[in-house]
């Protein structure tokens, strides 16, 4: 094969045209070492647009949570971790139930953001949202996070409407040795993780497991227990050829419920959940790089049937409620009926099967001051739930089509522009792109002019929802069958659409070791998917006015603010990272057809949100940290008004040598350290003080 | 069209520049230096804005595309970059003072061997791209001043510089553990031992390919072994190297200036030189990961200058 420098010698030789005297070169850059070698990109962050990029150049802002963040932060959970991301709103939906959103407008199924896991996508089409304790995933094992403020469809599809996680595994090949930790603490909490990771032959492995075990809250008894295990593998069989292979299972269960109430039952929902993906990556010139990559994730979430006496009791008091007496007998045939019209009822809706496949194949490039990426992906969808999906299973297929382009078109300016395409078996198509110019005055700092506009296509479950009940005849009352229309699927669903402007600026001050991140944005989300009522003929629906829900294009809100971000190692031992976000969300009429105009009572978006976190190492073998949280008022889909609230955490963890090669550390965590107790996305989901111990065995 | 802006370039970068010098120099028989780049790319133009900004009287400027054959024949000729040197090389003319700049060394040296086999003294010289593998060893040295062992790897474009590289080590005092591998081999394989026995290890620049595809599981293993990594760029300090000497286009294009206004006062040629002018960049985040002291890179910059006064 002719490398490109050989090529462009022969080619300028033929074009020369200098006469005799100007002959061919004679020799070529194949056989010699070029300059070019010296200014080789050595790879960086790419969850922004999938090339390797310094932050200074992404087209997005880009927060990292490194390592050492996610140690002295405390976090027992990765939504938690967010918190330490401006513009992201993170909450318990319950004990063991998390979530994240950013720039708020979120129910308890956060929808509009792609979470990845090393850039395989676990968001979940039954759900449209990430399950995040089935993830077969231990904070012990991430190396970073890095987190895409702002719609990053371009790069990673429709899910990152709003932004895209990217959660960095540690590389295999990168560590040697490993872990046992041990926690116990508040909710009776009982953990147990491992991890080992070592060489075997030409491959580099890392295998970790863990069990997870606590009583959840008080009230509602809503506990956690889970065993999961994990493979990641990389094999180079030679220079330019790596292969990665992860595998993961991860099952248990947990109690899921509504704390809008006091008396709200939380019920048992099994979890089953498996993945497999491989990726592939060849660099195959001084510039270009193929990467092939594949995946499956499955889940399988069982919530309990309820037993035929809770049908028959339930149906009873539902009839003697609306004045119709019915003998033992009666209801006994009533129940009959009813349980073989319907599917089997269950004590919640998280209960289905999904499965998703997706293959990739991408090329990146750089040809002088050009550098790009493409690619084509394909993924296949599919879901079942006798719930959520009553009119049968659901699959789609997506075809998807991207390209990322920079171009520094002068030394101290760059366009960067991403688009991508993608078609949906259901007949909808999604066109996105991104541009921003940005200005890199030195090499320190650089501003950003960024415009956008992305489309999501529905989550399978947006489009298929289906739930009805139906209700037997009741000789003398009715006429024929009764029919509760809960929730249809629309088969018209189109892509939602975000409108963003944005600039950004980002410095480094490498004398003060210190990072600043601003951003000012506005984003006009239209096309909004939420849920509508559309009006039923009297008489063929249960609900008072008759109707049914269905999801539509109805909805649109704007969002202006800025957003900082400000980190500083002041000594080697000491450091401190501030963010700030400021979202000022204007909601459009939230028409919500026969149920009524929606009366908000905040902002959809907390207003103010705000967090710190300070490192110390007095001395070599203690780290000390504080974690102080703000979020203002904010009115959830689903969860309502919820106050204002500040949380400090703390953390102190001691290391001792054990062994030449191994060291035991204790931490002692406090959440919520000073009070008072606060409620988080529902009324009597309440945070109070919360202590965790953790031990933990490290060797090399 | 394309013959009118043919006619532009060549008025406003050869007539009214070479006019201007005739007007404005009293001693106009001093024939305006040549500068040829290899293309337009960005570090080549950043060279060639260094030379036009230090260079007393400042050269014409060309690129290889537009090379007549009378250019071959200027009194003095600055390349820059290897596929520039290769050009001006393989039509050489006696009577010309040739500076290739910004260039590999190991690729000088190969070329001039190649295409000027027979000249006895031909005027040629040179300003390196690469630094002297004994600044990078002493680079290696004050940011580890106890290692004993130094690790590297030599690719198929780097193996002649294995001799320099052991002569370094033992005028730095420092054992060479050094392991060969080609795009075919198994990196992890022939990097683990020698980065598991070092104390440090330092990155030689080969192909690019060859950099790209190393860079990863170098700094991978040297975390796994806790064992810092000295890298050729700030690339790969930004990757992950904790820290590396470099010159910039800007450096190499001032010393190059520099040069040329001593070839117009009628200075000698100089002989072929590695950068004069360089930065060391440092990455705290390796540094702390790996609990090293590591004074700021201008504190290590001006350690290393003394210690090159001191030869």
């Amino acid at each position: 094969m002719i490398s490109r420098g050989a090529r462009r010698s022969l080619y300028l030789a033929t074009l020369l045209g200098l006469g005799p005297s100007i002959s061919p070169a004679q020799a070529s850059e194949a056989l010699y070492l070029s300059e070019e070698a010296f200014l080789t990109d050595i790879p960086e962050i790419t969850s922004a647009t999938r090339l390797s990029q310094r932050l200074t150049e992404s087209p997005a802002s880009i927060s990292i949570i490194t390592r050492d963040m996610i140690s002295a932060s405390g976090a027992r959970n990765i939504p938690d971790l967010l918190r330490l991301v401006p513009g992201f709103q993170s909450f318990h939906v319950s004990a063991n139930k998390f979530a994240t959103t950013y720039h708020g407008a979120s129910d308890n199924f956060p929808r509009r953001q792609e979470v990845m896991v090393d850039g395989r996508s676990v968001y979940l089409p039954l759900l449209s949202t990430v399950d995040w304790t089935s993830l077969g995933l231990n904070l012990q094992d991430i190396e970073r996070v890095e987190v895409v403020r702002g719609s990053n469809v371009p790069t990673q599809g429709s899910n990152a409407f709003m932004g895209s996680i990217n959660i960095i595994t540690r590389e295999p090949a990168a560590e040697q040795g490993g872990y046992f930790s041990a926690t116990a603490g508040s909710m009776d909490t009982r953990d147990l993780h491992f991890g080992h990771s070592d060489s075997l032959g030409l491959w580099s492995y890392r295998l970790s497991g863990g069990h997870e075990q606590n009583d959840g809250s008080d009230r509602f008894g809503d506990r956690l227990k889970r065993n999961y295990l994990s493979f990641s593998g990389s094999y180079t069989p030679t220079l330019t050829d790596t292969l990665w292979i992860q595998a993961g299972v991860d099952r248990g269960h947990t109690y899921v419920g509504q704390a809008d109430r006091a008396d709200t039952l939380y019920h048992r929902r099994e979890h089953d959940s498996n993945y497999q993906s491989i990726k592939y990556q060849n660099i195959y010139s001084d510039t270009g790089t193929l990467q092939l990559t594949a995946y499956h994730n499955y889940l399988n979430l069982e919530v309990p049937r309820l037993s035929y006496a809770d049908v028959f009791n339930l149906l009873g008091s539902q009839l003697a409620d609306n004045g119709i007496a019915m003998n033992n007998e009666e209801l006994t045939a009533y129940t009959g009926q009813f349980l073989q019209m319907n599917h089997w009822p269950l004590w919640d809706r998280e209960h289905g099967t999904t499965h998703s496949y997706d293959i990739e194949l991408q090329v990146s490039e750089a040809l002088d001051r050009l550098r790009w990426v493409t690619g084509l992906g394909y993924r296949y969808d599919s879901a079942a739930s006798d719930i959520l999906l009553q009119d049968g299973d659901v699959s789609e297929e997506r075809w998807r089509a991207f390209a990322n382009v920079d171009w520094a078109f002068m030394p101290a300016w760059s366009v960067n522009t991403g688009a991508m395409f993608e078609h949906s078996s259901d007949d909808a198509d999604a066109f996105s792109f991104r541009h921003a110019l940005i200005h890199r005055p030195d090499d320190v700092s650089s501003l950003r002019l960024g415009y956008s506009i992305s489309e999501r296509l529905p989550s399978l479950l947006e489009k298929n929802t289906s739930r009805t009940l139906i209700y037997p005849t009741i000789p003398g009352v009715t006429d024929g069958p009764l029919y509760d229309y809960d929730y249809g699927a629309n088969a018209e669903l189109d892509a939602e659409r975000v409108k963003t402007h944005e600039i950004g600026y980002f410095r480094t001050f490498p004398h003060l070791d210190a990072n600043l991140d601003l951003r000012l944005f506005k984003e006009r989300v239209s096309s909004g998917i939420s849920g509508y009522y559309q009006p039923l003929p009297v008489g063929t629906d249960t609900d008072d006015p008759p109707r049914v829900g269905i999801s539509a294009n109805n909805y649109s809100w704007t969002n202006r603010g800025a957003e900082v971000q400000l980190q500083q190692h002041i000594t080697d031992t000491f450091s401190y990272l501030f963010n700030y976000a400021y979202i000022n969300t204007r909601t459009a009429t939230w028409d919500r057809g026969a149920k009524g105009i929606k009366p908000f009572k905040d902002s959809i978006t907390p207003e103010h949100t705000a967090s710190l976190m300070l490192s110390w190492r007095p001395v070599h073998d203690l780290n000390l940290s504080l974690m102080h949280y703000y979020m203002d008022s904010v009115d959830w889909f689903e969860g309502d008004l919820r106050d204002d609230y500040q949380r400090t955490d703390l953390r102190a963890a001691r290391r001792w040598a054990v062994g030449p090669d191994s060291e035991l550390e204790a931490a002692l965590t406090v959440q919520n350290a000073f009070g008072p107790t606060y409620a988080e996305f529902y009324e009597y989901n309440l945070f109070d003080r919360r202590v965790w111990l953790q031990l933990q065995l490290r060797y090399h | 069209m394309q013959g009118l802006d043919r006619i532009t370039r060549l008025i406003t970068r050869r007539l009214l520049p070479g006019l201007l010098g005739c007007l404005l120099s009293s001693s106009a028989t001093a024939e305006q230096a040549l500068l040829v780049l290899s293309d337009f790319s960005p570090s080549y133009n950043q060279v060639r804005d260094a030379v036009l900004e230090t260079a007393q009287q400042p050269p014409l400027v060309t690129t290889l595309d537009q090379l007549t054959p009378a250019d071959s024949q200027r009194a003095t000729i600055l390349a820059v970059g290897s596929r520039a040197c290769e050009q001006m090389l393989n039509h050489y003319h006696p009577d010309t003072r040739l500076i290739c700049s910004f260039l590999p060394s190991s690729t000088f040296a190969q070329l001039k061997q190649k295409l000027l086999p027979e000249q006895a003294q031909p005027q040629v010289s040179a300003i390196f791209i690469d630094q002297p593998l004994l600044r990078q060893i002493r680079l290696a040295r004050l940011v580890k001043p106890n290692a004993r062992i130094l690790g590297s790897a030599l690719g198929s474009n780097s193996r002649l510089l294995r001799d320099e590289l052991e002569a370094g080590s033992r005028k730095a005092g420092l054992e060479l553990q050094l392991a060969y591998l080609t795009t075919q081999d198994n990196p992890v394989e022939q990097l683990t031992p020698v980065i598991r026995n070092s104390d440090l290890f330092l990155v030689i620049p080969d192909s690019s390919v060859f950099n790209r595809a190393i860079s990863k599981w170098l700094l991978y293993l040297s975390l796994r072994h806790q064992v810092p990594v000295i890298g050729f760029s700030e690339n790969y300090t930004n990757a992950g190297a904790a820290a590396s000497v470099h010159s910039s286009a800007t450096q190499i294009g001032q010393q190059a200036g520099e040069w040329l206004s001593r070839l117009q006062a009628g200075g000698p040629l100089p002989p072929p030189s590695y950068p004069a002018y360089f930065d060391i960049s440092i990455n705290p985040v390796a540094a702390r990961t790996l609990k090293l002291k590591l004074a700021s890179g201008e504190a290590l910059e001006q350690a290393l200058l003394r210690l090159e006064a001191e030869d």
